[in-house]
């Protein structure tokens, strides 16, 4: 999920900058030496899972995994989103630079939120399959959620009529949400089916 | 999706033969310009003035070296995005539609469009490797930046093993759908490469350790800033500033 540049206005781009570094300092905060390569390699490993694209009808879209990234890699997960939006720049000049702080804030805030639910209610003696895909449907929207009340504030042309911005993206993130919930549910019962300790160890 | 991954990749090496003066550029100064001239320019409520800022910003990147075949195929990435938010904005109050919403959108795509061009300027003007260099050079936190630097090199060696994961579930016959078993496919590949990629971490922290890593990825000295460097900021930063003054006399 990348908002381009233009669509939101200074006073938003600079408040939202000024909030995702916010966000991305407590991420970093107490960070150790030797978490630096599981960080690196997860944010690459989501990268490029973020890239496989599943069609419907006519079209097809590619996973967030903003729930997943919160499973795994919990407070830190804002650093791999951070890093991941930059990595898009670079790679395929995609998103946009006033636009970084944002699109940080729209997928760590979920993913952050889908943490604390799937170690809040996780249970040893239960499949974490419903749970991780409350979780995966969740963070896609409270994403939707979120983009939609920044274009609310940004401005009212974004959302005036029945064909506005933020209903056709709400409605066009429908899909998504149920996607993302099967592909998070069947991923965390393979990762407990195979290594359950990593579920226990995550951040 | 995965020959537009490998085009980008062999876009992103050919520009490191580019040697015009944006290459020439020091990467922290053009940076911090980039970002500078990019606010600035979404401040601009003024179609004229943002549409000769456009024009600006085209004529910059063409003496830099890029063909305008490329430019034009990079500002095309934009377009699903644009049209997708220009037909709502536009028809979204109903018909006719006002010259109040063409204006609106004619404002958010010409921003669009520059900023665009900006990004090109800062990431593509010089081979990438100077630009990570100039990055670990601008105080942000070390780790960032190593995570920064290792996630780079990764995602290509995993898009490589991805593409593999995808050629063996052709051969099984997979095909992509809609259908259960397509997304516990999709799962499983997620998952395994999760789980390959905590057990790949573990020994690369093994490795690094042993190479005497203590957080910060050893980069070169950064290019010296020159006068030269500076004067080509003040234009770009120069440039905003005198759109702003021209919009609110």
């Amino acid at each position: 999920m990348h908002l381009s540049d233009g669509v939101l206005n200074l006073p938003m781009a600079v408040t939202t900058s000024v909030a995702a570094g916010a966000v991305l300092t407590y991420s970093i905060k107490n960070i150790k030496e030797e978490e630096i390569p599981k960080i690196s390699l997860m944010t690459a490993t989501f990268f490029t899972c973020s890239l496989i694209s599943v069609p419907i009808g006519p079209s097809s879209v590619h996973p967030l995994l903003g729930g997943l990234l919160g499973i795994m890699l919990g407070r830190r997960s804002p650093i791999a989103i951070f890093i991941g939006l930059l990595l898009q720049a670079m790679i395929f000049q995609h998103g946009g630079l006033t636009t970084l702080g944002i699109n940080t804030l729209l997928v760590s805030i979920p993913a952050l939120a889908s943490y604390r639910i799937f170690t809040r209610f996780k249970t040893d003696n239960k499949s974490p399959a419903i749970l991780a895909g409350f979780t995966g449907g969740f963070a896609v929207f409270t994403c939707v959620l979120l983009l939609v009340l920044v274009l609310f504030i940004t401005d009212s042309y974004y959302h005036q009529g029945f064909f506005s911005v933020v209903n056709i993206l709400a409605i066009s993130y429908l899909p998504l949400i149920f996607i993302e919930a099967l592909i998070t549910a069947f991923t965390i019962t393979f990762i407990q089916r195979v290594r359950p300790n990593i579920l226990e160890t995550t951040s | 999706m995965t020959t537009k991954f490998l085009n980008e990749d062999n876009y992103i090496h050919a520009t490191k033969e580019i040697t015009s003066w944006g290459a020439h550029w020091e990467a922290r100064t053009k940076v911090i310009t980039c970002f500078v001239t990019a606010f600035g320019l979404i401040a601009l409520n003024t179609s004229w003035l943002l549409f000769l800022s456009f024009n600006l910003l085209l004529l910059t990147v063409l003496t830099m070296g890029f063909s305008f075949k490329f430019i034009v195929s990079k500002l095309a990435l934009l377009l699903p995005f644009l049209t997708l938010m220009s037909i709502p904005l536009v028809f979204g109050g109903g018909f006719p539609p006002t010259f109040e919403r063409y204006q609106f959108a004619l404002l958010l795509i010409l921003k669009a469009l520059s900023v665009s061009l900006i990004m090109m300027i800062m990431i593509l003007s010089q081979p990438l490797q100077q630009l990570l260099s100039a990055l670990s050079h601008m105080h942000l936190p070390p780790f960032v930046v190593s995570i920064f630097f290792l996630s780079y090199r990764y995602t290509f060696l995993l898009w490589e093993n991805l593409k593999k994961i995808q050629r063996a579930l052709l051969s099984r016959l997979f095909r992509s759908s809609l259908h259960k078993n397509s997304f516990k496919t999709y799962g499983e590949v997620v998952g395994g490469m999760l789980i390959k990629s905590i057990d790949r971490s573990e020994k690369v922290h093994r490795a690094m350790i042993s190479r005497g890593f203590t957080g910060r990825i050893p980069a070169s000295n950064p290019q010296p800033m020159t006068k030269l460097d500076l004067i080509k900021a003040s234009s770009f930063i120069g440039m905003i500033i005198v759109l702003h003054i021209i919009e609110k006399w």
